[in-house]
C-alpha cells in the first residue's frame, strides 16, 4: 500500500443504480473497486448515489454499511471536502442520460476540484456507424468523451483501453494510467464441499455432457457466431462428445439468429445449450464444470469472464485483439476471432492436447494473483500522485459563498410577491450564488431590475435539467393563489426552504384542486385533502364535496400546510404568530423544521416633507377591500369630525369584489362623504406623494393569519404613524406603530386617533421609531437572515437532535 | 394580585358546535379571554387533540392554544407551579378526555367551574333517567375531587354545599360576565333595521324572553302571564321567545299560547338566532322577562340588561343576583304575579327607569374582568405550591406499546424488555388482531387492552408516547393505521441490517411510512437507520431516530440486558418533548 494520498476520493457509484444491469459488468467493477480502494485508510471521504435515480436494487452489503455512504448533494460534497483536498472520482462516465448536472454536479466543477474518470472502452466510438446511429445518444456520447478529455485523471481498466485513449482522443500519455481489472474471490475454484455438479443438474438440467463454455453478450462484437461455427469445426468424435454452452442474457433478435447459426452449421439444440442470464452460483458452477472457456470476442475493455473463468481453474482461451491478450499474457491462449478455424484449432488442442492443456491449467491458476482488486487500487492511489499537489489548486468548495436557488415568481409578473423576490434577488446575488427559477410565465428575453444578471431558469429546468441537490438549499416562495402550482409540486419533489408568505394554503390548494381534477372534482380533491391532512381533526364542514372559502378554512383553524411542512428543510414566515398557526396546524405532534421569522423587509427610506396642516390626513395603504375594515374608519372618521377637520383616503387599488358604492353610501350616512377619498389604482409615485402627505396610517385588518403587510413596511419607510391592528406588528418593538385591539371599533379607533392627532411628540416619536425599524429591516438583512436559515438546514444532524448516529451506535 | 400558579385552560368544550345553549360556551370562552388578558397567568389553552379546532378562536386565546397532550402539560408545568383548570365539566366530551390520568399529580391542583346543579335540584324528572343520572354522576364527582370549584353564582355556591356536601372552603363564587359586545345600541335605527330584514314578523313593541326547551325554563307559564295582561296592554305588543327550539316543542307551545288566549301574531318563536340578531333584539326589546325556575346564572338576563333592556327576573335560585333589585323579581309559579309585574314593566314609567338603573348597574357589575378577578383571588385559596412534589414535569413517562404481539420472543420487544419497561414508566399494551390478551398480559406482566378502545377508552393523549410494535405480521397494517391517526414512535422488529429498508430486498411490502405521523423510529442498527434516512431521498427531513440494539441473544450484542434497552428506549422517549423541531 502507498503512503497516504494527498487527496480524498469523492466515489461517484451512481452506475450502480441501473435497474436492470447492476449485478455484473461496470456495476460490479464500480462496486469491487470501492471496496478496494476504501481498505486504504483516509482514502475515501465517502460514496455517493445519484439523487435523482432510484436507490439500488442491488448492492454490497459492505458499500451499503458504509458510514459515508449517501445522496451525493452540495451538503454531502461539502461535508467531505471539508475534511481535506478532495478529487472527484466518476467510476462511470457514461451514466444517466437524463441530466447531465446529476451527472457531474455544478458544485464539482465550480470548485474546480481535480476529476478522475475510469474509462472501460471505447466501443461506441470505434464503431460509431453501429453504436452512434441515433443523434441525440451521439451527442450525449460525445459530450461524455469531450468530459473525459478534460479530466485531470483517465484510469483504463486495460492497456489496451490506455492506448485507445491516447490514440482516438488524444490524451496526454501523462495524465491516462491504466489500473486494470479483478477478479473477485467469490470466483475460485471448487472446493471440498462445493457441488457443482448438482447446481447444473437442477439448474441447467439441459447441459448433459462435458461442455465448453463462453460467456457472451447480445452482441455482435461478441462473435457468438464465430464461436458457433467454430464449434460445428471440431472434429466429430471430439464434438459429439461435447456440448457447447452460451450464457448471456437473450433477447429474441439473437436467440433466433444464433439459432439459426445452429442449423447452418449442421448443429442441433442438444449441441448448443442457451443458458441466458444465470445468478452467481450458477455461473460459478459453470466456470468449475466447464472443460474449456472461450472468449471469442472481437473487442473488449477487458474481458473480465475470462480471468473470472480462469480464476475457477478452467482453461481459457481468448481473441487476439484488443485488451484480451493481456488477461493472460500468454500469446498461445489467443485465436484469431474472425477466422472459426483457428478457434477451433486451439479448442481442439486445448481438449486434446494434454501438454497445451496442462499449460493451459498452469496460467489460468496464475490468474487470479495477478487481476486483484487489491492490485487495482494500489494503481488507482499510484495514480494519484499524477495530480498536481493538493497545495496551490482550489481543491474544496468556496467555504462561505452558498448556492441557493430562489424559486417563485419574478418581475415582471405583476405580483406583490414576484416585486419582493425580485428585489431580494439584487441583494442575495451579492452574498451568494443565486439562480432564479420562474414559477409562472418564464421570459428569458425579459429584463427587469434585480433579475437582470442571475442566471435565471423556468422551475421546469429544477430536476429536470438542472440539479436541484446541487444547492445548499432551493427556496421555494409561496403565496396563497394559483401562481404557485409548480412551485408546490417541486417543493414536494425536491426538500428545500419553504416560505410561507400566507400560512394559509387553501387558496394555493383550491385552485391547484381546480387545475388537476377539473371544477367538477376540485371539491372531492381538496376534501380528501382534509380529510388525510386532519383524519379526526378535519372539521366536518370542510369534508362536504363544495369550495369553502379561504376565510372559512382560517377561521376553522385548518391552513393545509401539512404536507409542505413535512417536506420541508426549513421555513419562513413573517411572524411568530404565523409560526405558532403553522405549529398548530401541523397537529399534536406534528414537527417543524427550523424556522426563520422574515416579516416583510421595508424598502429604501422615503423621505418626507410633512408639516402639521389644519386638517390632518388619515390615510389607509394597499389594496381596498372589505377584509381591511373600511366602515371601522369611517365610523371613526364620523366620531373624529366632532372634533376635528381630518380627512380619509384610501390609496390603492380596489379589490374587483369590494362594493365601492356602499362604502360612499355609508360615507354619506355617515355625514363625511366630502372628507372620503378613493384613489383607486394609481402610479407608484403618486403612491409615494400619498406617504409624503399622510398625517397618519391606519391600517385594519378583519382578522389574520399572521401576515405581514407591504404597506405597513412603507410606511415605516416613509416615517407614517402607523396606527394598525395587525397581530404581525404587535411583534414589532413597543413603539413602532400604535397597536389597536384585533377587535377593532370605530369608537376606540377614534380615541386612538384623537390622542395621536393631539400630541405631535406621540407622532413625532412613531415617526422616529417607525424609521429606525425599517432600517434595521432591510432586505439586505433578510437576504442575511435567509442565508442564515440556509447554513442551518444545511448542518449535519448532530448527536442532540438524534440522528441516525445517537444511542447504541457509541456504545 | 398575582397568582403562585399559571393555569391550564381545558377548553375542549369550546370544539362541540352543537353544545349551543348559549351560555354552556359562553360562559368558559369568555371566561378565558379574560383570564388570557392578565399578563403571564395564562400557560396554555388546551384543545382535544382527537377534535377540530373551533371556530373562530378569539384573538386573545389563538396565541396559547395548544393542543391538550401530556406533553403540552408537562411543558407548561416546567414553566412553574401550574393548576389545572378543566373549563368545563359537563362539556359533551366522553369520561376519559376529562381529567386523564397525566392531569392527576400531587403538584398539580384542579380547578372546575360549576355553572349549576340543577340535575340534583329535583325540578326536572328527566334528570332521574338511570343512564342520565349515571353521566352526571360522574360528572359531578369531577367536582366532588377538584381542588378549587368556581361556582358562577352565590346560589350556586350555597346549591353545591347544599347537595354535593362541598366543603364551603374550597368552593368559590366567582360570579359571571356579559361580554362587552352586548351593549345598547349606538344608533337604535340599526338594530331596528336588522329586525326587520331578519325578523319581519315582528311589528310592535315586544316583550323578550329567552329561555329553552324544558320544563324547568317555564315558558309555559310566562305565555299564561302575557295572556291574562290586560288586553288594552297586551294589544300593543307581541311577546318574542327566542331559543333552539325542536318543532314539537314549538307546537306545544303554540297549543299553549292559544289556550292562555292568543292569537296568531301576538307571538313569535324565532327559534336559534344568530348573535346579531339576539343583539338586536335585547336592543330593541320593550321589557325582558326571565321566568326560569332554576338558574346557575341566569346569563340572558344579564346579556339583555347590559343591552339596556329593563329586566324582570324570577325570585328563585341565582336570578336575584343578576339585578339585585327586589321589585324586578316575580313568583314564576304564580302567572298573576308575573303577569302583573309584566304589566308594571311595560307601562309604568317611574318602575322602568328603576329597571333601567337596575340593568346598567347589573352591566357594570358583572364584567368578566371582575370575574377573572375573583378567580385569581380564588387562586389564593390553594395552598401555597409543595416544594418537591411530584408535578407532571417529574412524573413518570405513561406509555402506550400498541402491536399484534403475536410472536412474543425474539425480537427486540420481548417480556424481559417489558418488565424492564415498566419498571421507569407506567406501560400499558394495546393489541390489534386477535392476540392472546390473557397470554400477553401473564407474559409480560403488564394491562393489556384491545387496540378497538383507543381513543375512545383512553385518549391517545394521555400518554407520553405511543410506541407501535412492528413486526411484519399481517396484523400490522391495523397498527399502522393507528399510527397514522395517534402519532407515536414505530418500532420495527425485524433486525437485519436492511430489512428495515423497503427497497432492498426486505420482507415488508410497503415502504415504512417515515412522514408528519411519526415522532420517531427505534432502529436496531446505525444501518439500519442511515438505510431508513437514504430511503427518504436526499435532503429529506427525517423524524429523530434511536439506535436501540436489541438484547435477544440471536442477533444482540453480548452483554446487553433488556434493561439497557428499555432504558434507551425510555431515554429516547424522555428527549421527545425538547424535540419538537425535526432536524434538516
Amino acid at each position: 500500500m502507498s503512503s497516504t494520498p494527498g487527496y480524498g476520493l469523492f466515489l461517484d457509484i451512481q452506475t450502480t443504480q441501473h435497474l436492470l444491469y447492476n449485478r455484473r459488468g461496470i456495476p460490479r467493477y464500480v462496486a469491487n473497486q470501492a471496496k478496494a480502494l476504501l481498505k486504504h485508510p483516509g482514502l475515501v471521504r465517502g460514496v455517493y448515489l445519484n439523487p435523482l435515480r432510484p436507490f439500488p436494487d442491488f448492492l454490497d452489503s459492505e458499500l451499503l454499511s458504509l458510514e459515508t455512504f449517501d445522496w451525493s448533494s452540495m451538503a454531502s460534497f461539502r461535508r467531505a471536502a471539508d475534511q481535506g483536498p478532495i478529487a472527484y472520482y466518476t467510476m462511470s462516465p457514461f451514466e444517466s442520460r437524463r441530466t447531465s448536472e446529476a451527472f457531474l454536479p455544478p458544485f464539482v466543477t465550480r470548485a474546480q476540484v481535480p476529476i478522475l474518470v475510469t474509462m472501460y472502452d471505447l466501443i461506441p466510438l470505434l464503431r460509431a456507424d453501429k453504436y452512434l446511429g441515433d443523434r441525440n445518444l451521439a451527442r450525449e456520447y460525445y459530450g461524455r468523451l469531450d468530459f473525459i478529455k478534460h479530466a485531470d485523471l483517465v484510469l483504463t481498466i486495460s492497456e489496451h483501453t490506455r492506448r485507445d485513449a491516447i490514440d482516438c482522443l488524444a490524451l496526454d500519455p501523462q495524465r491516462v494510467v491504466n489500473i486494470g481489472a479483478g477478479v473477485s474471490d467469490y470466483f475460485r475454484p471448487a472446493a471440498p464441499g462445493d457441488t457443482p455438479a448438482r447446481t447444473l443438474a437442477e439448474c441447467l438440467p439441459a447441459i448433459r455432457k462435458p461442455f465448453i463454455l463462453s460467456v457472451s453478450g447480445a452482441e455482435e462484437r461478441k462473435n457468438t457466431e464465430g464461436l458457433i461455427e467454430a464449434f460445428s469445426l471440431l472434429p466429430p468424435a471430439l464434438r459429439s462428445e461435447l456440448q457447447l454452452v452460451i450464457t448471456c442474457k437473450l433477447n429474441d433478435h439473437f436467440t433466433h439468429l444464433w439459432n439459426y447459426k445452429i442449423q447452418q452449421c449442421g448443429l442441433t439444440h442438444d449441441d448448443v445449450v442457451m443458458t441466458d442470464l444465470v445468478a452467481d452460483p450458477v455461473l460459478l458452477a459453470l466456470y468449475q464444470k466447464a472443460e474449456l472457456f472461450v472468449f471469442a470476442s472481437f473487442y473488449e475493455g477487458f474481458g473480465l469472464v475470462a480471468a473470472e473463468a480462469a480464476a475457477c481453474g478452467c482453461p481459457s482461451l481468448v481473441s487476439n485483439t484488443s485488451s484480451m491478450p493481456e488477461i493472460f499474457n500468454f500469446p498461445p491462449a489467443c485465436f484469431d476471432p474472425s477466422d472459426p478455424a483457428d478457434i477451433a484449432g486451439h479448442m481442439e488442442a486445448a481438449l486434446t492436447d494434454a501438454g497445451f492443456n496442462a499449460e493451459l491449467r498452469r496460467v489460468a491458476a496464475r490468474t487470479a494473483p495477478v487481476h486483484t482488486w487489491e492490485a487495482v487500487a494500489d494503481r488507482t492511489v499510484a495514480a494519484l500522485d499524477r495530480l498536481p499537489p493538493p497545495t496551490g489548486i482550489r481543491s474544496r468548495p468556496s467555504p462561505k459563498r452558498k448556492r441557493v436557488a430562489l424559486v417563485g415568481p419574478f418581475p415582471p409578473v405583476l405580483s406583490g410577491i414576484a416585486d419582493y423576490n425580485g428585489r431580494l434577488a439584487a441583494e442575495l446575488s451579492e452574498l451568494c450564488d443565486l439562480d432564479l427559477y420562474a414559477s409562472v410565465d418564464f421570459d428569458p428575453r425579459a429584463t427587469a431590475p434585480g433579475v437582470n444578471s442571475v442566471r435565471r431558469f423556468s422551475i421546469d429546468a429544477l430536476g429536470r435539467i438542472l440539479n436541484p441537490y446541487a444547492y445548499d438549499a432551493v427556496v421555494y416562495t409561496f403565496g396563497n393563489n394559483q401562481h404557485h402550482h409548480r412551485t408546490y409540486e417541486k417543493a414536494l419533489e425536491y426538500p428545500g426552504i419553504v416560505w410561507l408568505h400566507d400560512v394559509q394554503c387553501a387558496g394555493l390548494l383550491t385552485s391547484y384542486a381546480v387545475e388537476k381534477a377539473g371544477p367538477e372534482g376540485a371539491a372531492e380533491f381538496i376534501a380528501d385533502l382534509v380529510a388525510r391532512l386532519y383524519q379526526q381533526r378535519a372539521p366536518h364542514e370542510l369534508l362536504e364535496p363544495r369550495l369553502p372559502s379561504i376565510e372559512e378554512y382560517s377561521r376553522r383553524g385548518v391552513y393545509l400546510t401539512a404536507e409542505l411542512v413535512d417536506r420541508a428543510r426549513g421555513v419562513i414566515v413573517h411572524s411568530r404568530m404565523a409560526e405558532h398557526l403553522l405549529e398548530i396546524d401541523q397537529g399534536p405532534y406534528g414537527a417543524l423544521p427550523p424556522v426563520a421569522v422574515l416579516p416583510l423587509a421595508a424598502g429604501p427610506r422615503l423621505d418626507r416633507e410633512h408639516s402639521e396642516t389644519p386638517e390632518p390626513l388619515l390615510a389607509s395603504f394597499g389594496i381596498l377591500a372589505g377584509s381591511k375594515a373600511p366602515g371601522v374608519l369611517l365610523e371613526a372618521l364620523a366620531r373624529l369630525r366632532r372634533s376635528v377637520p381630518a380627512r380619509l383616503a384610501f390609496v390603492g387599488k380596489v379589490d374587483p369584489g369590494f362594493d365601492t358604492a356602499a362604502l360612499l353610501e355609508e360615507a354619506e350616512r355617515a355625514g363625511v362623504a366630502d372628507a372620503v377619498t378613493i384613489t383607486g389604482e394609481i402610479p407608484a409615485d403618486e403612491y409615494r406623494s400619498w406617504l409624503g402627505r399622510a398625517t397618519i396610517a391606519v391600517q385594519l385588518r378583519v382578522r389574520s393569519d399572521g401576515e405581514s403587510s407591504a404597506a405597513v413596511a412603507d410606511c415605516l419607510a416613509a416615517g407614517v404613524p402607523v396606527v394598525t391592528n395587525l397581530p404581525s406588528c404587535a411583534e414589532m418593538p413597543e413603539g413602532t406603530v400604535r397597536i389597536v385591539p384585533a377587535e377593532i371599533t370605530g369608537g376606540i379607533l377614534a380615541d386612538s386617533l384623537r390622542d395621536l392627532l393631539t400630541g405631535t411628540d406621540k407622532k413625532a416619536a412613531l415617526s422616529t421609531a417607525g424609521r429606525r425599524w425599517a432600517a434595521e429591516h432591510s432586505l439586505r438583512r433578510t437576504a442575511e437572515q435567509l442565508l442564515e436559515l440556509v447554513d442551518r438546514v444545511g448542518r449535519p444532524a448532530t448527536a442532540a437532535t438524534f440522528a441516525p448516529d445517537l444511542a447504541g451506535v457509541r456504545r | 394580585m398575582s397568582s403562585p400558579y399559571g393555569l391550564y385552560l381545558d377548553m375542549q368544550m369550546v370544539q362541540y358546535p352543537f353544545w349551543v345553549e348559549r351560555g354552556s360556551i359562553r360562559y368558559p370562552r369568555e371566561h378565558a379571554r379574560a383570564l388570557a388578558r392578565r399578563p403571564g397567568l395564562v400557560r396554555a389553552a388546551g384543545m382535544n387533540p382527537l377534535m377540530p379546532l373551533p371556530r373562530d378562536l378569539p384573538p386573545e386565546l389563538a396565541p396559547l392554544v395548544r393542543w391538550g397532550t401530556s406533553t403540552a402539560v408537562r411543558k407548561a408545568a416546567e414553566q412553574g407551579p401550574l393548576a389545572y383548570f378543566l373549563m368545563s365539566p359537563f362539556s359533551p366530551s366522553p369520561s376519559s378526555h376529562l381529567l386523564p390520568q397525566f392531569t392527576m399529580h400531587p403538584a398539580m391542583p384542579i380547578l372546575t367551574t360549576l355553572v349549576d346543579v340543577t340535575p340534583l335540584a329535583g325540578i326536572d324528572p328527566s334528570f332521574d333517567d338511570p343512564i342520565v343520572a349515571r353521566r352526571y354522576r360522574s360528572r359531578f364527582g369531577i367536582v366532588e375531587r377538584a381542588d378549587l370549584v368556581l361556582a358562577i353564582s352565590e346560589n350556586t355556591r350555597r346549591e353545591a354545599i347544599r347537595l354535593l356536601g362541598l366543603d364551603p372552603e374550597r368552593i368559590v363564587n366567582v360570579g359571571s360576565g356579559v361580554s362587552p359586545q352586548l351593549r345598547p345600541a349606538e344608533d337604535p335605527e340599526l338594530p331596528a333595521r336588522l329586525l326587520a330584514a331578519e325578523l319581519p314578523e315582528l311589528k310592535k313593541p315586544f316583550v323578550l324572553s329567552v329561555t329553552g326547551p324544558w320544563q324547568w325554563k317555564n315558558t309555559h307559564t310566562l305565555l299564561d302571564a302575557f295572556g291574562r295582561l290586560p288586553s288594552d296592554v297586551r294589544n300593543g305588543l307581541q311577546l318574542v321567545v327566542a331559543c333552539r327550539l325542536d318543532d314539537e316543542t314549538r307546537g306545544r307551545w303554540t297549543d299553549l299560547a292559544f289556550a292562555a288566549g292568543l292569537s296568531e301574531g301576538e307571538f313569535l318563536f324565532p327559534g336559534l338566532v344568530t348573535d346579531d340578531v339576539l343583539r338586536a333584539l335585547y336592543q330593541s326589546a320593550h321589557l325582558f322577562v326571565y321566568p326560569s325556575l332554576y338558574e346557575g346564572f341566569g346569563l340572558p338576563a344579564l346579556e339583555a340588561a347590559a343591552c339596556g333592556c329593563p329586566v324582570i327576573v324570577s325570585g328563585t335560585s341565582s336570578m336575584p343576583e343578576i339585578l339585585n333589585l327586589d321589585a324586578a323579581e316575580f313568583d314564576p309559579l304564580d302567572a298573576n304575579d308575573m303577569s302583573a309585574l309584566i304589566e308594571r314593566g311595560v307601562s309604568d314609567t317611574g318602575f322602568r327607569v328603576e329597571l333601567a338603573r337596575a340593568a346598567a348597574r347589573a352591566a357594570k357589575t358583572h364584567t368578566w374582568d371582575a370575574v377573572a378577578d375573583r378567580t385569581v383571588e380564588a387562586l389564593m385559596v390553594l395552598r401555597d405550591p409543595v416544594e418537591g412534589a411530584q408535578g407532571p414535569s417529574t412524573a413518570r413517562p405513561r406509555i402506550a406499546l400498541v402491536g399484534a404481539f403475536a410472536a412474543l420472543e425474539g425480537g427486540p420487544f420481548n417480556p424481559q424488555v417489558a418488565h424492564a419497561l415498566a419498571a421507569g414508566a407506567d406501560v400499558e399494551l394495546w393489541t390489534t388482531g386477535s392476540a392472546d390478551r390473557p397470554f400477553v398480559r401473564q407474559a409480560t406482566g403488564l394491562p393489556c387492552l384491545p387496540a378497538a378502545g383507543l381513543g375512545v377508552r383512553r385518549s391517545p393523549a394521555s400518554y407520553d408516547a405511543m410506541i407501535y410494535v412492528l413486526d411484519g405480521g399481517p396484523a400490522e397494517g391495523e397498527v399502522l393505521r393507528l399510527a397514522a391517526l395517534y402519532p407515536g414512535i414505530l418500532w420495527p422488529q425485524a433486525t437485519g441490517p436492511f430489512d428495515i429498508f423497503p427497497s432492498f430486498g426486505s420482507d415488508r411490502p410497503d415502504p415504512l411510512p417515515l412522514g408528519r405521523h411519526v415522532r420517531g423510529v427505534v432502529v436496531s442498527s446505525a444501518i439500519q437507520g442511515r438505510m431508513l434516512r437514504m430511503d427518504q431521498g436526499p435532503g429529506a427531513p427525517m423524524p429523530p431516530v434511536a439506535v436501540v440494539v436489541p438484547a435477544t441473544p440471536a442477533n444482540g450484542q453480548p452483554g446487553r440486558s433488556a434493561q439497557d434497552v428499555a432504558k434507551e428506549v425510555l431515554d429516547f422517549v424522555a428527549a421527545l418533548p425538547e424535540l419538537r423541531r425535526t432536524s434538516a
